[in-house]
């Protein structure tokens, strides 16, 4: 057959060109062939609780910014009716001012952002040294202040001697004019914007920097605090925690300055607490980067040159056309059906974004509640639109029900939920139903489980960030899904449920 | 037994899987034009009636719900009917009452419908509950077959129908289907029905299976379901045949019944029929057709497609296709 022929050629054709391009990438320009573990990927959080006084209430937030040391992507404030105006302007620091005309009570808003670090060195700025401004002293102030200078001074044989000393004397103090100086600072922040002052005062032209570092996981993190100074015509960094110079490496830059890190107007009781969590996520290894200045051709038309965010977005995207060749295996050559053709691969993607446990929990939970509510509509004689669009209204409100729920309990899921596809749940709800009334509780049940079944399969396939490297390294690969699904497209042999369905002729009776 | 000795075996007895049949028979023989000609079965038979071939009576037809009003206009003077989706599939939203007694209306099984019941299954036909996609539909109201008793004993309530697979105008394997108590009158197998394997030359029945397995008797009537002639098998394997021209679909499954006093009727036409007719017959749909590919070209009259069917298609052991 003259069509076969042609078919046959496509599909080795197909499957050629991606070998071919595949091989030469990785072997040619030397594109790695697997993830980077080392990850640099990190999400930070913050959670800041205060008390409003049934006034109108603002907040300004600093947020960190994307600069040569960070890519921040998926950048998400959660304040419940507040209006946010981002303040990207400021050269120095980047903010959000979210405000409410009232306020009442405990108010908490969370700040979420994904970081990743880049192969950067932090580099010194090159600017002149800022000039003097207001010190803000009283005169009491001024004098100990002058004395803690002379003191400190005697003790010091050069500028960063004095200000380790400094720092020292600031975070423990020993004279009776720093016990005055420091009386009622509490935070390491405001000790830091005394030593800026004292330096000042002291001729010393200085900066501060503050953030946390990068280097392990934890919740109600400190903050760390840096001061840069300017001696002898040049920047240096000075880490005030540690009471050393040196540079900050594997640091967050969050803001500058001698402002506070939340500060609010008609608020009381601020609290903040900060969390870091890696991402075990697959990166692309540093060769890559050398790739991207060999052969800027190739690197300049693939999917590395998009934005961060929207690299993400396309690692799931790639990830489907897989789910869509596992689905047909399943369907023509194994033989098992399941409840709308691609269901289980949108509840897999679901449950990525949910993790598993949780997802099965969502997923069974959706559904058995829309079963119910689909039963009760049964004696209510709806006809079929209606009837759907009732189920999906039930769907969208358990949805809302189990966020409200979990969050109340504490999980931390509520936000995910709404990755589950109300759509093709509603869909779901509406067959199994059909399936129910036909041919049985069993009959349906066994279907249900064996999607459920699927998209934990899939699920597994979807998480594993060595496929989802390839996949978004080489996205040639889906050519040879392409192929593979054309093949099984035209695959007459049997399936393997067939077997069992004509085992009478297999056992010969 | 392993896998692939299983496969083997399978592939020995030419047995067709759904990846053949849509592969190799569907997709290039029906085209997907000529599917609402029988996915409709409004449309199947208003073209059964042009060529002259019979169907149960029609006794009306509700397009739309506000039609629903018409319903007992159309049911008045009939004691028994069937109510059906147009584009329904595999049996489901079928609703046969067979005497009325007073305002109160007997299913087949004994229980009781109001008219408001009846309103209430034509209104979810309609609204496309049972139809092929969800798609709105409509609703047939026919006369309800009344069937042939040479079936009364091998059969538990409903209608036996008769399945003839039709190829290129040839037709190459028969069944006869029978409700049982399980299958709730439906004669379907996946739904409980026996499928019952019928010599295409001699229209006597060869073997039965019931849920995958052989059966000798009808698992509630007990009576033998073997060597049993089913009446007027010329006429059916002649009203089979036509119904390639009828449609333009050259691999189609054709349900007949037998009325006891029309004789055979069509009931539907099937552009996707099951294979399960391969296990009640115990014989692989492959080398048939391979036949009839090789074949059908030299048959011109519809006489000559029978007739050849019925000298190459014996169940006897030592032909072709005796495996």
């Amino acid at each position: 057959m003259k069509n076969f022929s042609f078919f046959k050629i496509l599909c080795t054709l197909l499957i050629v060109i991606s070998v071919s391009i595949f091989s030469y990438k990785a072997f040619v320009l030397g594109f790695p062939l697997k993830p980077d573990e080392d990850s640099n990927w990190w999400n930070i959080e913050a959670e800041i609780i205060f008390d409003a006084k049934d006034n109108a209430t603002s907040l300004t937030l600093q947020l960190p910014r994307s600069d040569y040391l960070y890519d921040i992507s998926n950048e998400h404030i959660v304040a419940r009716g507040y209006g946010a105006v981002y303040n990207e302007a400021d050269p120095k620091n980047r903010s959000v001012r979210l405000t409410k005309r009232r306020a009442d009570g405990k108010q908490i808003i969370y700040y979420s952002a994904a970081i990743r670090q880049k192969d950067e060195q932090y580099s010194v700025p090159d600017s002149p040294p800022p000039q003097f401004s207001d010190l803000n002293f009283t005169e009491a102030q001024l004098t100990a202040a002058d004395n803690l200078i002379s003191f400190i001074g005697e003790k010091s044989f050069d500028s960063e001697s004095f200000i380790s000393l400094l720092a020292e004397e600031i975070k423990k103090p020993t004279n009776s004019n720093t016990l005055y100086l420091v009386e009622g600072l509490k935070s390491n922040l405001s000790k830091v914007n005394l030593m800026v002052k004292i330096l000042s005062l002291a001729g010393i032209a200085s900066d501060t920097l503050h953030g946390i570092p990068l280097e392990f996981e934890g919740r109600n993190l400190s903050l760390f605090h840096w001061v840069e100074v300017y001696i002898d015509n040049k920047w240096t960094t000075f880490d005030f925690n540690n009471g050393i110079f040196a540079v900050p490496e594997n640091f967050l830059i969050w803001w500058r300055g001698s402002i506070p890190l939340a500060k609010g107007v008609g608020i009381d009781d601020l609290r903040i607490n900060i969390s870091v969590q890696q991402r075990i996520e697959s990166q692309l290894s540093s060769s890559l980067a050398l790739i991207q200045k060999s052969a800027p051709a190739v690197t300049a038309f693939s999917l590395l040159s998009l934005p961060v965010d929207t690299q993400e977005l396309f690692k799931t995207i790639l990830l489907i056309p897989l789910g869509a060749l596992l689905l047909v295996i399943l369907r023509n050559v194994i033989g098992i059906s399941t409840f709308g053709t691609f269901m289980p691969i949108l509840v897999a993607l679901a449950f990525v974004q949910t993790k598993l446990l949780a997802g099965i929990i969502l997923f069974s939970t959706i559904v058995a509640l829309g079963m119910f509510f689909r039963l009760l509509f049964e004696k209510l004689h709806l006809l079929l639109v209606p009837r759907l669009a009732a189920i999906l209204i039930i769907v969208v409100l358990i949805m809302a029900m189990l966020s409200i729920v979990s969050y109340r309990l504490g999980f931390n899921f509520g936000l995910s939920v709404a990755m589950f596809p109300m759509i093709i749940l509603t869909m779901t709800i509406e067959r199994m139903a059909i399936v129910w009334d036909e041919n049985g509780a069993t009959a349906a049940l066994r279907q249900g489980l064996g999607s459920l079944c699927i998209a934990v399969i899939a699920y597994l396939i979807f998480v594993s960030s060595y496929i989802e490297f390839i996949l978004f390294v080489y996205p040639e690969v889906q050519l040879i899904f392409l192929a593979f699904t054309l093949l099984v497209g035209r695959y007459t042999g049997y399936r393997l449920m067939d077997l069992y369905r004509f085992k009478a002729f297999a056992e010969g009776k | 037994m392993n896998l692939f000795e299983r496969f083997k075996k399978i592939r020995e007895c030419g047995v067709i899987a759904l990846n053949k049949r849509n592969a190799k028979y569907i997709l290039p023989l029906n085209k997907r034009s000529l599917y609402p000609l029988v996915d409709d079965k409004v449309l199947t038979k208003n073209l059964a009636l042009g060529a002259g071939l019979n169907v149960p009576k029609l006794y009306g037809i509700l397009h739309c719900q506000h039609e629903l009003r018409h319903l007992e206009k159309i049911l008045d003077g009939h004691e028994s009917f069937a109510i059906k989706p147009s584009r329904g599939s595999g049996g489901n939203g079928i609703l046969v009452i067979k005497r009325k007694f007073g305002e109160r209306y007997y299913k087949v099984d004994g229980s009781v419908f109001s008219i408001n019941d009846i309103k209430y299954h034509c209104s979810k036909i309609i609204s496309g509950m049972y139809s092929l996609g969800g798609l709105p539909d409509k609703a047939i109201i026919e006369a309800c077959v009344e069937f042939d008793p040479v079936f009364s004993h091998i059969s538990y309530q409903g209608v036996p129908d008769i399945r003839i697979i039709v190829f290129h105008g040839v037709p190459v394997m028969a069944m006869v289907r029978l409700p049982t108590k399980e299958s709730d009158g439906k004669a379907n197998l996946h739904q409980g029905a026996l499928g019952v394997g019928v010599d295409i030359a001699t229209g006597k029945t060869v073997r039965a299976v019931w849920k995958n397995e052989p059966i000798t008797e009808h698992p509630d009537t007990l009576h033998s379901l073997i060597d049993f002639q089913v009446p007027h098998w010329d006429i059916l394997l002649y009203q089979a045949a036509q119904c390639t021209e009828l449609t333009g679909l050259g691999y189609v499954g054709v349900d007949l019944v037998l009325d006891k006093n029309l004789g055979p009727l069509i009931l539907e036409l099937n552009a996707r029929p099951g294979l399960a007719i391969q296990i009640a017959n115990f014989r692989g749909l492959e080398p048939r057709l391979e036949y009839v590919e090789k074949n059908y070209k030299n048959l011109k009259t519809l006489e000559e497609r029978v007739a050849f069917a019925k000298r190459s298609f014996t169940y006897s052991v030592g032909t072709n296709f005796g495996v």
